[in-house]
């Protein structure tokens, strides 16, 4: 720890921050454009100088790369800083286009919030203002819009240091220098999204979000990426108020959210633009019975008949059941409740091939496209925890030898491919858990529509064994229920009498025993945020 | 594509030792490019990039900042009118004015014979003499059109 004055105040702060991050340690803002604490400090935009004062002489100095030092007095405040920060914005305003009423960035601009703050002059420009490219696509997901870029060259670096391949480039001189691809090159990197967090103005933005929402009316909750095994923090923006776009769409963008262990303030383009599904025409919104809607208890007394019979006749190991490690833990831990504890059901495997093959890379994007692999395992659900795998299963199934199957989210493609048939012949009956329609969907004696992630809070063990919680961003679509809803209410109709009030009873009694869950705060993390972007920096 | 020829070659990685680190020695090696082939294209920047190992952004984000780097071929006779605040004050305006004029170009551009061409410049170091001017490596000062039309035809 060290000691310093900021404003007046004495602040004890931690080593080896700079002035800008001390201050904003101990509440202090500094007006800042170019630095980043995920990227290399650049020193350019001017934008953060402050009144640093040592060994009695005071200077006017950059925040963003003087080391705060034990003793060091700074003042954020003077009229000689907010002289100088008032300069630099007037310059940085002077060839701005001012375009904020259509710009998607408007509401979490720092020039925007910066004028309100410091600026608040008419311009004293009387030419023409230069002009620039805009709507420039520079790449298949992000778009460039280089008059609104203040230089700051973030993204130059997010490129050049965080993905390791330079991409985009600050050319010319003078007012007329730009931001822009290098001709032949495209931000075409799998992390390219990111470059939208960083820019603090609206000169890139996202193609998916463009002219879909203004920001303020996003809410937002603390989720978990479900795209890979990684389990990056995230935030999920959501407005379902304000559908004159895309009526429909709920899920409004995805951003990181910061967790040093993770995923510090990055995500990858398949996780950031993966979340059509969430809101997809293909849902499964109605319970089925044999091709035809049905409502849940209807289904649910079916299915539990069809489940009774069947292991009277042929005994427990006449059915078996397939649940793909994309379901949160307690999903898990119900399925595992009802299936082995009080159906007895030898065979159940979790251990499904996927049909998409992911490639790791060096940033964050693991092999594994499942998102709970690991936090299967550790209830119980893994694949060396004996019994059949997913393809002996289904050999099993061919064979005659299983005569129910129950089959939850995975279509069976990578085991069977569209040859259906070739088990649902053998079958007497078939349950599918689906939040989406597939190729089993239809095919199915009974249909449980599930909720995906964001319709509902829970948990997911990543890759490296951490225990994160996602919370509930809307509704389920229509009837769709959260998977361990569905085997409660099963486990009810088969005679069982459980009563877990919550996914937060669920996480409780799955986490009896094991120090890694017990120690999740499950009320920690909870809470919608008004505000739509608090990780910004 | 375009490559060095060796002795240039050699002189480039002759500059890279120079320096701490190789980027350093960008200057030196794009004024060595320019001489090689003329001006700076696309091209010759790959080529720098490449006999530097460094990526051809880096070269341009440097080529584009510095005025002294050409981008187009320039004339045989290469005029570069300072437009600082001197100049300007002097009649900088008036000088480029009347080169677009008498050869029919605009700033940058060259004309067709390949004589001459035409480029507005940063400061020359002689703001007590403008409006200057520097044709190739040759400095005139306190022009006036009439002079400039004087050195022109000593350039025939
Ligand atoms: S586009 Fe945005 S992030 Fe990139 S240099 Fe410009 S202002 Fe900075
Ligand atoms: S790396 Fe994996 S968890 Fe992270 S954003 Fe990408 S897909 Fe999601
Ligand atoms: S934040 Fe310090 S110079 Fe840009």
């Amino acid at each position: 720890m060290l000691e310093l004055t900021i404003n007046d105040r004495v602040v004890q702060v931690p080593d080896g921050l700079n002035v800008l991050q001390a201050a904003k340690h101990v509440g202090v803002e500094i007006p800042h454009f170019c630095y980043h604490p995920g990227l290399s400090v650049a020193g350019s935009c001017r934008m953060c100088q402050v009144e640093i004062e040592q060994g009695g002489r005071k200077r006017i100095d950059l925040s963003c790369s003087n080391a705060a030092v034990d003793g060091m007095i700074v003042r954020t405040n003077t009229p000689a800083v907010v002289k100088a920060v008032k300069g630099v914005l007037e310059f940085l305003l002077m060839n701005h286009p001012i375009d904020c009423p259509i710009c998607d960035d408007a509401g979490e601009c720092k020039l925007q919030n910066y004028y309100m703050l410091h600026g608040l002059y008419d311009s004293r420009l009387n030419v023409e203002k230069w002009h620039k490219p805009k709507v420039h696509p520079v790449g298949p997901t992000v778009v460039l819009d280089c008059e609104r870029c203040v230089l700051c060259s973030r993204c130059v670096r997010f490129c050049d240091e965080i993905w390791g391949e330079r991409q985009l480039g600050i050319f010319g001189h003078g007012s007329n220098e730009k931001l822009i691809n290098y001709p032949g090159r495209e931000l075409d990197n799998p992390y390219s999204g990111n470059v939208v967090d960083l820019c603090p103005v609206g000169a890139l933005l996202d193609k998916d979000f463009r002219f879909q929402r203004r920001v303020w009316y996003l809410k937002s909750v603390k989720s978990i990426c479900p795209l890979c095994s990684r389990g990056c923090n995230i935030y999920l923006h959501y407005d379902v108020d304000h559908d004159y776009q895309r009526p429909g769409r709920r899920i409004q963008r995805i951003k990181p959210r910061v967790n040093p262990d993770v995923n510090r303030w990055w995500i990858c383009d398949r996780g950031r633009y993966g979340y059509s599904f969430i809101d997809a025409a293909t849902r499964t919104k109605t319970p089925r019975l044999l091709g035809k809607d049905a409502d849940w208890n209807y289904a649910l007394q079916k299915a539990a008949e069809l489940i009774t019979t069947t292991q009277k006749q042929h005994g427990p190991g006449s059915i078996s059941a397939l649940i793909a490690p994309t379901a949160s833990n307690e999903d898990a831990f119900m399925a595992l409740r009802l299936f082995r504890e009080r159906l007895n059901i030898p065979q159940i495997s979790s251990d499904i091939p996927s049909s998409e093959k992911l490639t790791a890379d060096q940033l964050l994007l693991t092999d594994d496209p499942y998102s709970n692999r690991r936090g299967f395992q550790d209830l119980g659900l893994g694949p060396a925890d004996g019994g059949m795998n997913a393809e002996e299963i289904i050999n099993a199934v061919k064979a005659g030898q299983i005569k129910g199957l129950i089959v939850v989210g995975t279509d069976l493609e990578s085991l069977v491919g569209k040859q259906v048939e070739s088990i649902t012949g053998k079958l007497d009956w078939l349950i599918v858990g689906a939040s989406q329609e597939n190729q089993l969907w239809n095919r199915a004696t009974v249909g449980l529509p599930l909720a995906v992630y964001a319709e509902y809070p829970g948990t997911f063990t990543n890759v490296k064994g951490m225990v994160q919680k996602f919370e509930k961003a809307v509704e389920p679509l229509g009837q769709a229920l959260p998977q361990w809803q569905v085997w409660h209410k099963l486990a009810g109709h088969l005679g069982a009498d459980w009563r877990f009030d919550d996914a937060r009873a669920v996480f409780k009694a799955l986490s009896a025993g094991k120090p890694d869950y017990e120690s999740l705060n499950w009320h920690a993390t909870f809470g919608v945020d008004k505000g739509c972007y608090p990780d910004n920096w | 594509m375009r490559s060095f020829s060796e002795s240039t070659r050699q002189q480039a990685l002759a500059y890279l030792e120079l320096y701490p680190k190789k980027e350093a020695a960008l200057l030196p090696v794009l004024h060595l490019a320019q001489k090689e082939f003329g001006f700076i294209d696309d091209d010759a920047e790959v080529a720098v990039a490449e006999l530097m190992g460094i990526s051809p952004i880096s070269v341009r984000e440097v080529s584009n900042f510095y005025f002294m780097y050409h981008h187009h071929p320039i004339g045989k006779y290469h005029f570069q009118v300072c437009h600082n605040i001197s100049c300007s004050i002097m009649g900088a305006e008036t000088i480029l004015g009347h080169l677009k004029k008498r050869w029919g170009i605009g700033n940058g551009e060259r004309t067709a014979d390949g004589r001459f061409s035409i480029e507005r410049v940063e400061c020359l170091a002689c703001c007590d003499r403008g409006p200057a001017l520097l044709v190739n490596q040759t400095l005139h000062t306190d022009l006036t059109p009439e002079k400039i039309d004087e050195i022109i035809e000593t350039l025939r």
